[in-house]
């Protein structure tokens, strides 16, 4: 693995990838509270994609500016190949620390 | 960044000096542009939903709340310079949160009674014919909600709908009632749109290639009286919003996928499946068991008179059908064509005129499907044919 990931990196970055063009702060917090039950602060979400995008895992550009926002654009998000590679890193690197864990077993029953 | 504005800065969100002092510390501009916008988009939510006080207080805490890590991601990209000032905001901050826990113990203690409510802007639909309560909310003077303690209702005028004082109310048949509610001096007149719904008929399949524009969920509300129901009150679900969204009764195809959307109006439900297929040129060469992209795809049908095509299968268990070309939301209508399967393929119901669906078990490779003009008429057959594949194990 080349970069490391945190865990609300890793969630946030799911959740770009998972949105797709409809990715940007607003819906990604929305996703990770629908899907986590936790209820990440807006400055929380957004310095997590901040270091994300420093890491070249996210690219982001604006929308138009909008009324209802104010007049502040959308900073949408988007997965570049460096954030599809960490993905994939995270997915196998989980698979092989699960690997041979019996849910099942008396120590975890 | 350079972001573009359209309305003065000034009245760019309810906490202007926020903003100020975010840029006074270093925080990038970019960054509180996206911020406060997904703050001001939630709160312009928010004001019409719960109120603007409530939305106030919401806005404020989520600012509170986002301030230290808008604080220390500056700190970690200002000049050493700066660091003096970001210290000194983030002392500043923890004084502010201090003070605002202070104050928020010291407003914990709810006030009495300053309003009640019901419904949705005092109106409220009623779809069932067995009896509900009313739903009624008793705020205080800051817009927190309390228990219900002891609001009373009394029917005033219109359709004759039964209402006990505690608010059980009972809808038999299609009409309006006013109702007032009233909790000591306060007092209130509630609109009641009874709509009692004995079924609802939907589409259990909801099909989209990928790019279709979003289409309405085709259901049929019957009242009682055995009338179409349009006023509604609704509950809806997606389970995957990765492959459907909903936008009120629309249904907006995001992925390829299937996914079920629930839908329940007072005791009556219903649920329905979503389809999304990817278009794709042809049905040839497709691997699902290895690709997943390839579970779900459509192939595009534009077939003249005596025209046919042939296409090979993949191996498995998998739904075929033929999906009309759509134009706003509703298909075109034009024949539809006539599907014939060869080789080791078993599929139910046997594919012949008239059936557009059929479920197939491919045991091995080297299975086809032929797609044709039915021949009954000039007009072209305009579509997708559509391949749902499962995974199976044993078979």
């Amino acid at each position: 693995m080349s970069q490391t990931l945190g865990t609300l990196e890793l969630a946030a970055l799911l959740a770009v990838a998972r949105l797709g063009e409809d990715a940007y702060g607003l819906s990604i917090r929305r996703d990770l509270a629908a899907r986590t039950g936790r209820d990440h602060s807006v400055g929380a979400i957004y310095t997590t994609l901040q270091r994300l995008e420093d890491k070249g895992m996210v690219a982001s550009h604006v929308s138009a500016p909008t009324p209802v926002r104010g007049g502040r654009s959308r900073r949408h998000f988007t997965v570049t190949g460096v954030g599809a590679q960490a993905l994939r890193d995270a997915q196998r690197h989980a698979a092989s620390v699960w690997s041979g864990v019996n849910m099942r077993g008396p120590e975890l029953a | 960044m350079k972001v573009p504005r359209v309305v003065d800065r000034a009245a760019s969100g309810p906490l202007p000096w926020f903003e100020r002092m975010m840029l006074a510390v270093g925080v990038d501009r970019a960054l509180i542009d996206a911020a406060l916008g997904d703050l001001n988009e939630e709160h312009a939510a928010r004001v019409a939903e719960d109120g603007p006080r409530a939305a106030h207080r919401w806005y404020v805490r989520e600012a509170l709340r986002s301030t230290p890590h808008l604080v220390l991601s500056a700190a970690c990209r200002v000049d050493s310079r700066r660091r003096l000032l970001v210290a000194v905001a983030i002392l500043a901050g923890v004084v502010v949160t201090v003070l605002f826990l202070a104050l928020q113990w010291r407003s914990a203690e709810l006030g009495p009674p300053a309003r009640i409510v019901a419904g949705v802007r005092d109106t409220v639909v009623v779809n069932q014919v067995q009896p509900m309560a009313l739903p009624m909310r008793v705020l205080d003077s800051a817009g927190r909600m309390l228990a219900d303690s002891g609001v009373r209702y009394t029917w005033m005028s219109g359709a004759p709908v039964t209402i006990s004082a505690r608010g059980a109310v009972e809808c038999r048949e299609r009409g309006d009632a006013r109702v007032r509610a009233t909790l000591g001096e306060l007092s209130t007149v509630v609109a009641l749109l009874c709509r009692p719904l004995s079924k609802i008929n939907a589409m259990i399949w909801n099909d989209f290639v990928l790019g279709d524009p979003s289409r309405e969920l085709p259901a049929e509300f019957i009242g009682t009286d055995g009338e179409p129901v349009t006023l509604l009150m609704a509950r809806v679900t997606v389970n995957d919003s990765s492959v459907a969204t909903l936008d009120g009764l629309r249904i907006r195809p995001r992925r390829p996928g299937k996914t079920y959307l629930s839908l329940a109006v007072g005791k009556q439900s219903t649920g329905a499946a979503i389809r999304v297929f990817a278009p794709v040129s042809t049905l040839n060469g497709l691997l699902p068991e290895q690709r997943p992209q390839d579970r779900y795809v459509a192939a595009k049908v534009h077939l003249a008179s005596q025209q046919s095509i042939r296409w090979t299968l993949p191996v498995g268990l998998f739904s075929l059908q033929f999906l009309p070309e759509q134009q706003s939301g509703a298909a075109l209508g034009g024949p539809a064509p006539l599907l014939t399967v060869a080789g080791p393929i078993m599929c139910l119901p046997r594919p012949r005129p008239g059936v557009y669906t059929t479920r197939c078990l491919a045991r091995g490779p080297g299975s086809t499907v032929l797609v044709a003009h039915p021949g009954s008429t000039e007009r072209a057959v305009r579509g997708a044919l559509a391949l749902d594949w499962e995974r199976v194990r044993d078979y």
